[in-house]
């Protein structure tokens, strides 16, 4: 009896063992996410390229964690799954993780670290060994847009007015943003028109709505038919108030034209989920060179414009579409500087 | 270009307003009551939830605004009986009663929809409402074009006067609020009376709350949610007012005027966005270390 028992321990102890080997073979990777995956289309491709590329190599899906809104638990989650030495790949995003991704990566040198769209120069100069940091170049962004809101605000669109005045509006003030995107955007505007104004608004909340519907307000006021909204939440307020005043807005990273076709013209672009993926896929076969940093942008086809959005081919004048592939191609070929010279 | 602005301002000062004045409105009665109720913040975020949770099933505003008002008086309600019968301290219950309402929410919205933050494509929005002439008149422009809430809450502020100092439930609720044993003495019911205030602050909370998440068919939540921090402010809106509803409605439109301002600096000056953002909230903290001052002077005897 003694001897039956033994041996069925040690059948469902092998038999846990050989799964666990042939289940969990290769790679497995944990994926971060500081903010909340529900209302964030960026983080939900992310995660849909994440699992893209597991899917292509064969592998268990990624796990995901969620950090939330505490985003001082941000670093302690990723420390906690370094902790568990079950995952080989630890992924995680944004400006915001450059710092903890740097540390973290520091504490544990054995286990491997991405991050994706965050510049890790922010927080460190000497890019640890076993950490990968890809970059988007902010600056094509800004200045795709720019040149649109630009083109825009100069076209004969029926809410154009004449005021040279073009608008940003962001939920909080962040040094990318400020130092690159705004300048670029500003660039971009004035490449159209040297007597563009950007007149900008920081809302101080990523959630309160109302709050992005007023200072909407107060740009449309002072002239402002064109605003770029920089993510958060909060900025939809002012799509409602562009709606009302009958105004126009510029998308960011995601497309959202759907949401007011007839308010939201256009929206620069992120391929942030191709991104991912190839990241993934290189590091899934040793090809992914740990410990340094690369850079993309509109060259790659990682940022682009809304070109091919239905809404926006009806409603943009032809001559401001050409216009756009027209910058884009030239931006491509490295013939723009964004941020200028 | 001036006069497009002062209409700006004053259209964003009115907005800005309107959460805040109700919320004051709310926590006024339960201060009178004895019963001073802090959970002002997730009220407004329930009801803000639940406003447009309900419009996105039903398509239709109205039940959405009563869902919003019903589940703030609902939380509203389970704070007045939570500190009645089991005799909890009335500020810890609040302070629970802020986190359950920013946890439910989050817990709700992503459950229902996979997200805390909810876009809501295609449900029916509050309308403004354009007033005829003055929207023509210019800077009296920035009075029309509101949402029926923003007006109803002017309204309801002098009512709310009209009720406190002028009826024989207003007396018997100031009563209460001076001193308890002489409302006893009196025959005055303050368990019905701190039930009546709740329901009163449930109301209140539940249409500020509306007019936060129903204009734009949006939900935000997580541990700020798009109450943001309006609830708190809402509590120095009252010091500031000093109990009486049509000083409540100065004070908010004070802090609306604050908040206008800053918006106007930021598009208009090169000043710096976080100083600015601050002023609303810094204007407050002046206004009420300004009033507390002159309380403590004059019962000292100081005549100012």
């Amino acid at each position: 009896m003694k001897s039956k028992i033994i041996i069925t321990f040690i059948g469902v102890f092998l038999g846990v063992t050989i799964f666990t080997l042939v289940g969990f073979a290769g790679p497995s990777t944990a994926i971060l996410i500081p903010g909340t995956i529900g209302d964030n289309p960026l983080f939900q491709e992310d995660i849909k390229g994440a699992k893209e590329a597991a899917e292509i190599a064969g592998l268990k899906e990624p796990k995901v964690v969620e950090g939330g809104d505490d985003y001082a638990s941000y670093e302690k989650k990723l420390i906690s799954l370094a902790a568990t030495n079950q995952y080989d790949i630890l992924v995680t995003f944004t400006d915001s993780m450059a710092d903890s991704i740097v540390k973290v990566a520091n504490m544990f040198p054995e286990q491997k670290f991405i991050l994706v769209y965050g510049d890790i120069h922010l927080a460190t100069e000497e890019i640890p060994p076993n950490l990968f940091s890809s970059k988007f170049r902010s600056e094509d962004q800004g200045y795709l847009a720019g040149y649109f809101a630009g083109l825009v605000t100069k076209s004969n669109l029926p809410n154009a007015n004449e005021e040279l005045k073009i608008g940003i509006m962001m939920p909080d003030i962040y040094p990318a943003w400020n130092d690159i995107l705004i300048p670029a955007y500003e660039h971009g505007a004035k490449a159209v028109d040297p007597n563009i104004e950007v007149i900008q608004s920081v809302l101080g909340s990523w959630v309160d709505v109302s709050k992005g519907a007023q200072a909407a307000k107060m740009q449309f006021a002072q002239g402002v038919d064109i605003i770029l909204l920089l993510t958060g939440s909060a900025c939809m307020g002012a799509v409602d108030e562009a709606k009302v005043e009958g105004k126009y807005i510029i998308g960011f990273n995601t497309n959202i034209i759907h949401l007011e076709p007839d308010v939201i013209l256009g929206c620069v672009l992120i391929n942030n989920r191709e991104e991912v993926k190839n990241i993934l896929l290189r590091a899934y076969k040793n090809t992914l060179p740990f410990g340094t940093e690369e850079v993309v942008g509109a060259k790659e086809g990682v940022v682009s414009f809304t070109f091919d959005d239905p809404n926006y081919k009806q409603r943009v004048p032809e001559e401001i579409q050409i216009a756009m592939l027209e910058c884009y191609k030239r931006l491509q070929n490295g013939e723009i500087n964004p941020l200028g010279d | 270009m001036i006069i497009p602005l002062i209409d700006s301002v004053i259209y964003t000062m009115l907005a800005a307003t309107t959460p805040v004045v109700l919320a004051a409105l709310g926590v006024m009665f339960t201060n009178f009551s004895g019963m001073f109720n802090i959970a002002l913040e997730g009220m407004m975020l329930v009801s803000a939830f639940f406003s447009v949770f309900v419009v996105d099933i039903t398509s239709n505003l109205w039940l959405g605004m009563i869902a919003g008002i019903g589940a703030a008086t609902i939380l509203g309600l389970s704070i007045f009986f939570i500190c009645h019968y089991f005799h909890a301290e009335i500020f810890i219950v609040g302070m629970g009663a802020n986190l359950i309402a920013t946890g439910l929410t989050t817990f709700m919205a992503v459950q229902l929809k996979g997200s805390s933050s909810l876009i809501f494509e295609n449900v029916p929005k509050l309308r403004r409402i354009a007033i005829p002439i003055i929207e023509n008149i210019p800077i009296l422009r920035g009075l029309s074009g509101h949402y029926v809430i923003d007006y109803l809450a002017i309204a309801i502020s002098v009512i709310c006067y009209i009720l406190v100092f002028y009826t024989p439930y207003g007396y018997h609720l100031r009563t209460i609020g001076k001193d308890e044993w002489v409302a006893k003495t009196l025959g005055i019911s303050i368990t019905k009376h701190q039930f009546i205030s709740y329901l009163w602050c449930g109301f209140l909370c539940g249409l500020g709350g509306a007019v936060l998440s129903l204009p734009v068919g949006v939900f935000l939540g997580g541990p700020v949610g798009m109450a943001n921090g309006r609830g708190w402010l809402a509590i120095a809106v009252l010091c500031l007012g000093q109990e009486n509803p049509l000083n409540i409605l100065a004070a908010a439109l004070f802090i609306g005027a604050t908040s206008a301002l800053s918006d106007l600096l930021q598009v208009t000056t090169s000043l710096s966005p976080r100083l600015l953002m601050a002023l609303p909230f810094a204007a407050a903290l002046i206004a009420i270390v300004f009033y507390m001052a002159k309380e403590h002077k004059t019962s000292l005897g100081i005549k100012i």
